[in-house]
């Protein structure tokens, strides 16, 4: 017998009577602000927010923000040639730039499934020195619940990633230190307009 | 043989150093007691999730049927081991297919459980904990003390100190941030130069045939994403039902465990990224014995959030190296005797049965009920000692039969003088560091005779 | 009312004066009680060291002793939980049934059955109160601070009722103080450290007593005061609820 069988036929012998699964439940959050409560936690992780009326607004404060120039590397969603490049060849960009889908206002959460990544290139949100996302101000949910009953279970390609902040750690004697293998900052701009 | 007593006994030698370490994850548990009183729902959520695990694992089998076809159709190779050598030999084999050399690796108590590193290591490969906490551990070769928190143990001057001697930072160096960054500048070169990435699995999905891995710090990603091959390990405790299900184990999981909202990534593999290769490792290692101890067999609804560690007043005071073994804590006491009761018979005596474990618990499980029932079958199977054996026969006999016991009482205080030397007779454990009670004249029974007449039950 | 009065075995050897303050004080609020002279032990030390097979002895002296009862109240929440939880008879299993029915804590009892609402005691001190762990979280005494629930304390409403009481919130209200039944002595570097630190939030507080439900819980602190030479003192709770009743 196979360790798969084996397990298999384990698992079968020992395992309790059948259980009900319970149905999952929104819960109410009463009457919350989302942009206000999403603002707060995204500051709270770690994450600037702003709020633009389009992107190209959005555009022009980051690019001041970060100092943008031609000798910057900066990966862009609207950037096709990112497809076919290797993702070693991503390690010196300076700032992704990138569509989020989903805003969870309780934890600041932004989904991103593989679509919106530029380039579908997975490490690009990971590898840069910094990350921008662009959301619009109409994708808020209160909860977790409401963000992947907006989800789904197929369509968000062959991977998809919830984003809450720079990347961080506190390893060294719970002291928080921000950018530690990832980003060093994440900005948020809400876009007013669905232009996206 | 390595005791936790002992161990204790030996962390509480420099008493500054235990507060320090009690007042660290102190504020931990805090930061979570935040979280979850902000949350009005907390409780039904934990509900919710305890039942979910409890329905997952009266249905496994066919979950992890489910889970297999589905990562299959994703183009994903799914593997089983029985245990932890077939594990480490299943790993091996794709490094080996491949050739490769270098591997990063982000946590996974999994690995640490089968002892991966220790073998892979000797095979002669390069094997690189991303994780900072890990790193700092793997640098020192000790074992992480925290499932959480993996060097929680150590002051910054420690690190400091080791990454002088390993990373080339200045002599006296302790800044976090600092440190930090001579970590992100080291790990990044070997994130690039890596053929293969390892990560842990938090949530494996039935419906999907997906894993979720989350991580403050990105380093799983940024493993997975940069090398051409991804092998997830995870115990087969790891099937949740359907995606959806996953809103209600991530409002919980970083909440308990660091007092974040969430954690910063939560990562959804389903599919390779086109041109490379994912695996998935299915691992028993006693999880199907544990699944049939109708007692026991609810800590595999563990998520591995190691609330109960911060909350755990033994823990705080003892550290995590005093448990000898991959989990330590509260919910490690109770997993390890499944896996070897002799080697680990006293865990689930490294407890005051507080129970305060079982309410920080997110899925519910009632740990120091668990605690207190591994006693019970430690005991008859005569892993607790044959002079606390006796002892407690003694005691029984003594208290069983009321002319006896006030026999006992009466000749001097029987308790004074027999309970704390049960545990050793040359020195009276007590009396250490603390006074014994004054022994009174008379027992409130002998009152009781003289001042109450008639007393009923006579 | 029929109340069966149980008082552990080590507040029976060493601590008589919680006996009687909780028989004096039980008395004065109307109640009819008993103490059945055969009482010895709950069996609670061998069943937490892992001997629960050898518990039968007192379970059964146990039940002969209070199945006559109404109620049964103990000034301790450690055995009542015991009790509670694991009580057996094999060969009266109803009795056993109705005995972890009818048995509670001195404090609940004073809350939820006599219902108390105001107390003619006095103590001018200043006083932390220590949660004994089986009172809080077994028996439910007081809300929990890991758990999402409304705040209350079954012993604290209690003692808001005694005059002159200055009553200090600890910093950690609801840590264990680390004697744990024989963990205390199988475990003595963790159990004292535990200990000390509790001590060290009343220091800081200034009281001039420790009060609780549990006397193993205030035995084990008052050791290490002792030893340690500090003028705090400890006192059951029965104690300062009878305190200007007997008086």
């Amino acid at each position: 017998m196979n360790s798969r069988e084996l397990i298999l036929k384990k698992v079968r012998q020992n395992k309790p009577d059948l259980l009900p699964l319970p149905i999952l439940e929104a819960y109410p959050q009463g009457d919350i602000d989302l942009t206000d409560k999403f603002g707060t936690f995204l500051k709270n992780v770690g994450g600037d927010i702003y709020l633009a009326k389009d992107v190209q607004e959005a555009r022009a404060h980051l690019t001041q923000k970060f100092q943008l120039s031609e000798s910057i590397k900066v990966a862009d969603y609207t950037d096709t040639n990112l497809l076919k490049q290797d993702p070693h060849s991503f390690e010196d960009v300076f700032v992704t730039i990138m569509r989020g889908q989903w805003g969870v206002a309780e934890n600041a959460a932004i989904w991103i499934p593989e679509e919106y990544l530029p380039g579908k290139q997975r490490v690009l949100p990971f590898i840069c020195q910094h990350l921008v996302i662009y959301l619009p101000s109409d994708a808020l949910v209160p909860t977790m619940y409401e963000a992947y009953q907006k989800i789904g279970t197929q369509n968000f390609g062959g991977y998809g990633v919830f984003i809450a902040g720079p990347s961080k750690t506190a390893d060294i004697e719970q002291s928080l230190v921000i950018g530690a293998h990832g980003p060093r900052s994440l900005t948020v701009y809400l876009i007013e307009k669905q232009q996206l | 043989m390595i005791t936790h007593a002992k161990e204790a006994e030996k962390f509480n030698k420099d008493e500054a150093r235990v507060d320090w370490h009690d007042d660290t994850l102190w504020f931990v548990r805090q930061k979570r007691d935040r979280m979850a009183h902000n949350i009005p729902e907390w409780e039904q959520l934990r509900e919710k999730a305890s039942q979910i695990k409890n329905h997952t694992l009266s249905n496994l089998d066919q979950y992890l049927i489910q889970f297999e076809k589905h990562a299959l159709a994703n183009g994903v190779h799914v593997h089983w081991a029985a245990n932890a050598v077939e594990h480490n030999q299943i790993v091996f084999q794709i490094i080996q297919k491949h050739g490769f050399q270098k591997i990063v690796k982000s946590k996974s108590m999994l690995t640490e459980e089968c002892h991966l590193n220790e073998f892979l290591i000797s095979q002669g490969i390069e094997v690189i904990d991303t994780d900072l906490g890990e790193r700092i551990v793997q640098l020192r070769h000790e074992p992480p003390s925290h499932i959480v928190l993996p060097a929680i143990h150590l002051k910054k001057e420690d690190v400091g100190e080791t990454f002088h001697q390993h990373l080339g930072t200045e002599k006296g160096a302790k800044d976090p941030q600092y440190l930090t960054e001579a970590a992100r500048q080291h790990l990044r070169e070997k994130f690039i130069a890596a053929d293969l990435a390892l990560t842990g699995v938090n949530f494996a999905v039935a419906e999907t045939g997906g894993i979720v891995v989350c991580t403050n710090e990105g380093n799983a990603d940024m493993g997975a994403h940069l090398a051409n091959v991804h092998i997830a390990c995870m115990g087969i405790e790891k099937i949740i039902p359907r995606q959806a299900d996953l809103s209600v184990f991530l409002r919980l999981l970083a909440r308990s465990a660091t007092g974040q909202p969430i954690t910063t990534y939560s990562s959804h593999f389903l599919r390779p990224a086109p041109g490379k290769e994912m695996h998935i490792v299915l691992v028993d290692n006693g999880r199907t014995e544990q699944l049939a101890r109708a007692d026991f067999r609810n800590s595999l609804k563990c998520i591995r959030c190691a609330a109960c560690f911060n909350t755990c007043p033994v823990y705080r005071r003892s550290g995590g190296h005093s448990y000898h073994t991959a989990v330590a804590g509260p919910i490690g006491s109770i997993l390890a005797p499944n896996i070897d009761m002799r080697k680990y018979a006293d865990l689930p005596f490294a407890s005051t049965l507080c129970g305060s474990c079982s309410n920080v618990c997110p899925v519910k499980i009632d740990i120091h009920d668990q605690l207190w029932k591994w006693r019970q079958i430690l005991a008859q199977e005569g892993h607790t000692g044959t002079a606390k054996a006796t002892g407690m026969k003694l005691m029984s006999a003594v208290l069983s039969n009321p002319d006896i016991y006030r026999f006992a009482g009466s000749t001097g205080r029987w308790f004074l003088r027999h309970v704390p030397s049960l545990a050793s007779n040359s020195l009276n454990p007590w009396f250490k560091q603390r006074e014994m009670p004054e022994p009174p004249k008379e027992s409130f029974r002998d009152w009781y005779m003289k001042n109450r007449k008639k007393p009923k039950g006579e | 009312m029929k109340v069966g009065l149980f008082i552990p075995c080590y507040i029976d050897q060493f601590y008589p004066n919680v006996g009687i303050a909780t028989l004096e004080l039980l008395e004065k609020l109307g109640c009819n009680v008993a103490f059945p002279l055969n009482q010895t032990c709950c069996g609670q030390p061998m069943a937490n060291s892992g001997y629960s097979n050898l518990t039968k002895g007192c379970d059964a002296n146990f039940v002969s002793n209070f199945s006559e009862f109404d109620y049964i109240v103990a000034p301790s929440g450690s055995c009542v939980l015991h009790i509670k939880e694991h009580l057996k008879d094999a060969d009266h299993p109803e009795k056993a049934i109705q005995i972890r029915k009818r048995i509670f804590e001195l404090c609940e009892f004073l809350t939820d059955v006599l219902k108390i609402d105001n107390l003619p005691a006095s103590f001018p001190h200043r006083v932390g109160l220590h949660a004994s762990c089986h009172g809080q979280r077994g028996l439910h005494l007081s809300s929990m601070s890991e758990r999402n629930e409304p705040s209350f304390s079954k012993p604290g409403h209690l003692l808001s009722m005694v005059k002159g009481l200055d009553l200090v919130q600890a910093e950690r209200p609801d840590e264990c103080c680390g004697f744990g039944g024989t963990f205390c002595v199988f475990e003595e570097a963790v159990s004292v450290k535990m200990g000390k630190d509790r001590i060290g939030e009343h220091v800081q507080n200034q009281v001039e007593y420790i009060t609780g439900g549990d006397t193993s819980c205030l035995m084990h602190l008052e050791g290490i005061l002792k030893r340690q030479q500090s003028p705090i003192r400890i006192i059951h709770i029965a104690e300062i609820l009878n305190s200007s009743i007997s008086n």
